[in-house]
């Protein structure tokens, strides 16, 4: 065509890239916020949906990303190893603990070239100590006793004092800015001298705060010399140095490049069993885990904190993809109103690229106003997020990670939402869209399919969430048979020996219902030893058994049913006498318990009795085999059954009883019932969490399933209107229209139950003590579940058969 | 400027083949002005659809411009047109959530057009039908025959060399569809080549040549 080169050039000067890329942009811009305001509704279905999910998404998937990022920050974090320890535990089963014996880190800082270098670190958290300075006091329990080696392992910046060895010779202290700060305001706390009890130590240097996201998180580090200088000695073994017996301390190393830490291990399993012959046999390895693992998997390799995140980042997804769907549905619901722009526009020029681009757009700045509510909700929601998740994590905005996080989630999102629609409506033809002939069949099986998959999600987490509520309850509400009520517990091994005075003290009070003493603390960490012998015993059988050392008292304190034999109440004391729980009872195999010999810990003696299973942990636990001894010397624990309202009463008595003793520290002493809570602290406030994310993606599904039924409303008013000329009542033409949206929410309910059911059987194996699935709570689920769907549908369907049918007629 | 030879569309329902357009042969030199008659269902919008490339045929041979139609892709018949056919329809199809300028500038917005020049271009067209004072409403906020208009300016921005009308007064009272028909009447003379749909005999005078339609086939010519 000769002439059609010719009549190019009357077309003009071309604009240049980027002023043709602009005018695009600002026209595309125009028309989406001009759709945005013409369509309010609309507009804020999806807006709304969009940013509760963006704002859920962001929440979790930050802490997520703040979960992965543990201690990954430091610079030679790939060659970061803890040192833990492997052993047999009796049974053919293994234990492995995150702690080893102190000389080790010695042993291989001197014999192991592979090692380049070897910290320990000792964290006897939840002791309360209180440090002095000048006349102020500080209570802190998050102290760590360590050595100069372990700032060569990790990044942890010395900002004031030497920081080749943060710590001095003598006894000193590294603190964190943050803490230097509390203690010294603007004084520079390097060389300022602080108090323990009974030692006094100097500030050597001041290191940047530990990060959030490191799993290593210190009030203050004290030098090992105050460890050593404490160590009152193991058996044969005088010094910390020294002690093999004890695993009290974390070891990090770090390895050298191409160091080998099978050689490493090996060279310590060694040297240990050269130390310690008698713990030989059991110790099979010490294992090094590496530093990003510590903190997300178990010691034993089993996941950890990990099945959390993994849980949260999943559902995270789900919430944005559910978000992202309702996005698409009405996008694409709506088009049909949007096919004669689309053919207009087609004909008069547009490529399909260009119109792509445009609902691109559209796509863009509806999510950049999603974004924008996103962060207002995020605001909102993230005190209430801290509260029920326990999880204190600041979110600083000021880092550019957070960002590229948020970026991400933002792109991710853009992009699902955008290709479909963009596709989808771009590619209509131009004449049969004038013409209204695209009834966009296809796309109602599509639509149709994402709604069933909102409403899988939705309907999984409810019934999730209903279950783990009805777990909770029946182990919070299950007969322990022991009576935990109006009782508190002081721990009274911190009372340096006047514990006894503490007792008789307080049995004198006449408010002062009842009182037992016990070496442990009940819900709060049952001891146990392995080395039961008894007549009979196989020599390969090992039981491990939990010990209790009771008074007289204990048995009638707490209820606890006597099954056969005699409480100690009723013996005179002299040799150990034990009574044993039922579970021992079954595990020993033995038939007559009572009169049998045993031989545990130590001690020989006979069994006066069985109680009856009670429980004194976590129901998440079966419960152990138990030896309970008569003991009543120095206890350890004292327990004080009052009334309700005379408890105060008894803790101001014993904070003036203790102030005597220990004037800087604070009381401590807890309520049986508030303990026993506490075991399920972490279960009760993830079903929190749950709840608000069964809430979340059922509201932003039914939502969704508003705008459609909107459109579909719309969309069939012609029919609604012949219907009612033909003599169709309201209530059959509402339940016409609701019955499409109806059956899809039936069939994700069809589909969500066995997810629930393989779901929930899986959690459920994780308590001990469990519900069974009952059908009726599915039932009931779902009659709510579609309950709520219809009443959401009705809104539109009731005012589309009522609606006159003259008007929608004449309309067509 | 274009030709048509035995030009056949039909659709399959059932058995039967229903014909659209039977045999259709048509050249159209420059400058012309064609009005295309018939009754309801004759094939008058098929027909225009088809030489507006907006539709296809499933047999015979559409030169456009010494361009073979026939043997072109979808892709390189829509540049085709876009580069030399403009639209007007009865209903007026213009977007609503644009204003009347920019309803104008779109066509130009899609060719890239620089925007100095685009801007030069849609003052001329406003200025020229008169709407000068209506560039920031929007459609809905004008009468028929102004929406006409308008989408008559935006379909001559581009500077086609073909104007397809389809029914473009069918919407219209009277005065407003002598209005538009005289504006068709002087486009032609400055050298537009147009072809319209249309059912008004008055209307089809305004043009040089009437074909008529029946049952998708030419009767004269």
């Amino acid at each position: 065509m000769s002439s059609g080169s010719s009549l190019r050039c009357r077309k003009g000067g071309e604009a240049t890239p980027l002023t043709k890329i602009t005018v695009m942009l600002r026209s595309y811009f125009k028309i989406a916020i001009r759709n945005i305001f013409k369509n309010r509704t609309y507009s804020f279905i999806n807006i709304a949906g969009l940013g509760l999910g963006l704002a859920t998404g962001f929440i979790m998937l930050l802490w997520v990303n703040n979960e992965y990022s543990m201690n990954r920050y430091h610079k030679h974090s790939d060659r970061i190893y803890q040192v833990n320890a492997k052993f047999k535990s009796g049974n053919g089963e293994t234990q492995v603990w995150e702690t080893t014996p102190a000389p080790i880190a010695l042993f291989a800082r001197q014999n192991i070239s592979d090692i380049e270098q070897i910290a320990r670190l000792r964290s006897p958290f939840g002791l309360k100590q209180a440090v002095k300075i000048d006349n102020k006091i500080f209570i802190e329990d998050k102290i760590g006793y360590t050595e100069n080696e372990l700032f060569k392992i990790f990044d942890f910046p010395v900002i004031a004092g030497n920081p080749k060895e943060p710590f001095a010779k003598g006894l000193s202290v590294v603190l964190p800015e943050s803490t230097a700060k509390k203690y010294f305001g603007e004084d520079d706390p390097v060389g300022k001298v602080l108090s323990f009890r009974d030692t006094t130590v100097v500030v050597s240097a001041v290191i940047k705060d530990f990060p959030a996201n490191s799993s290593l998180q210190y009030s203050l580090l004290v030098s090992l010399d105050m460890a050593k200088l404490k160590f009152r000695g193991n058996g044969n073994w005088k010094t910390v140095d020294q002690d093999w017996g004890n695993y009290d301390y974390s070891t990090y190393c770090l390895l050298k490049k191409g160091g080998n830490i099978q050689n490493a291990s090996t060279a310590m399993l060694a040297e240990l069993k050269k130390a310690n012959p008698q713990a030989a046999g059991d110790m099979l390895d010490f294992p090094f885990r590496p530093l990003k693992d510590v903190y997300l998997y178990k010691a034993d390799g089993t996941k950890g904190r990990l099945i959390m995140v993994e849980i949260f980042f999943l559902v995270a997804i789900f919430v944005l993809l559910i978000a992202s769907i309702n996005y698409i549905n009405l996008v694409t619901a709506r088009s049909t109103q949007r096919i004669k722009e689309i053919g207009i526009r087609k004909i008069i020029g547009a490529a399909k690229r260009q119109l792509c681009r445009q609902f691109f757009i559209e796509t863009g700045v509806l999510l950049a106003l999603a974004t924008v509510t996103a962060f207002l909700l995020m605001n909102l929601l993230m005190p209430v997020y801290q509260q029920v998740s326990g999880n204190t994590t600041a979110y600083d905005f000021a880092n550019w990670q957070l960002w590229k996080v948020l970026g991400a989630i933002v792109a991710v999102v853009w992009l699902l939402t955008g290709l479909y629609p963009a596709l989808l409506l771009s590619s209509f033809r131009p004449i049969e869209s004038l013409k209204g002939k695209i009834f966009l069949s296809s796309t109602g099986f599509i639509r149709k399919s994402l709604v069933v998959l909102q409403f899988v999600v939705s309907i999984t987490l409810v019934l999730g969430t209903v279950f783990i509520h009805r777990q909770l309850s029946y182990i919070q509400n299950k007969d322990l048979n022991i009576n935990t009520s109006n009782v508190i517990v002081f721990p009274t091994w911190k009372m340096k020996g006047k514990g006894n005075d503490f007792k008789n003290e307080i049995q004198r009070l006449s408010y002062v219902q009842d009182i037992t003493v016990a070496d442990m603390s009940l819900f709060d960490g049952a001891n146990s030893s392995g080395g039961l012998d008894w007549e009979g015993k196989a020599t390969n059988e090992n039981i491990t058994a939990v010990h209790m050392d009771v008074d007289k008292n204990f048995m009638q304190f707490f209820h606890t049913d006597l099954k056969e034999g005699t409480d100690f109440g009723t013996i005179s004391s002299g040799s150990p006498n034990f009574i044993l729980n039922e579970t021992a009872v079954r595990k020993m195999a033995l038939q007559k318990p009572i009169g049998e010999t045993i031989r545990f810990r130590g001690d020989t003696g006979i069994i006066i009795g069985v109680v009856k299973d009670f429980h004194f942990e976590s129901l998440k636990k079966e419960i152990r085999p138990t030896v309970i001894k008569y003991n009543a010397e120095a206890p350890e624990f004292v327990y004080a059954r009052v009334e309700q309202r005379k408890a105060q009463q008894l803790i101001n008595f014993t904070e003036k009883f203790w102030k005597q003793i220990e004037p800087a520290l604070p009381l401590e002493y807890a309520f049986l019932d508030d303990e026993l809570a506490r075991q399920y602290d972490k279960e009760t406030r993830a079903s929190h969490l749950f709840d608000a994310f069964a809430v979340i993606t059922m509201f932003i599904s039914c939502l969704g399933l508003f705008g459609l039924a909107t459109y579909s409303a719309e969309r069939r008013v012609k029919e609604i209107g012949i219907r009612k000329v033909l003599g169709a009542g309201t209530t059959r033409l509402a339940s016409l229209l609701s019955r499409e949206f109806i059956i899809l929410v039936v069939i994700a309910i069809v589909i969500a139950i066995p997810i629930v059911w393989i779901g929930m059987t899986r959690l459920l194996n994780y308590f001990a003590y469990r519900i069974s699935l009952q059908w009726w709570v599915f039932l009931a689920t779902s009659v709510v579940a579609v309950s709520i769907a219809v009443i959401t549908v009705s809104f539109q369907t009731i005012r589309a058969a009522v609606a006159n049918p003259v008007k929608s007629l004449r309309t067509e | 400027m274009l030709e048509l030879k035995g030009i056949y569309k039909w659709v399959n329902s059932g058995n039967n083949r229903l014909f659209l357009l039977k045999d259709v042969d048509l050249s159209v030199q420059p400058g012309e002005f064609i009005s295309i008659m018939g009754p309801s269902g004759s094939g008058k919008s098929t027909l225009l659809n088809v030489i507006g490339m907006l539709d296809t045929f499933d047999q015979g041979e559409f030169t456009f411009l010494h361009e073979p139609v026939h043997k072109l892709k979808e892709k390189q018949r829509s540049s085709l047109y876009k580069q030399y056919i403009g639209f007007v329809f009865q209903a007026y199809h213009l977007i609503d959530e644009l204003t009347v300028y920019e309803n104008i500038e779109t066509p130009l917005i899609y060719q890239d057009i620089k925007s100095s020049e685009r801007k030069a271009m849609v003052a001329d067209m406003l200025d020229r039908f008169q709407i000068v004072g209506k560039k920031d409403l929007f459609p809905t906020q004008l009468s028929g025959g102004q929406q006409q208009l308008v989408g008559i300016a935006r379909a001559l921005i581009a500077k086609p060399r073909l104007l397809l009308a389809d029914e473009p007064t069918g919407n219209l009272n009277s005065k407003q569809g002598e209005e538009i028909m005289g504006l068709f009447k002087e486009l032609n003379k400055e050298g537009v080549t147009i072809i319209q749909v249309t059912h008004s005999e008055k209307n089809a005078g305004y043009g040089s040549r009437i074909i008529n339609l029946l049952d998708g086939m030419i009767q004269n010519n």
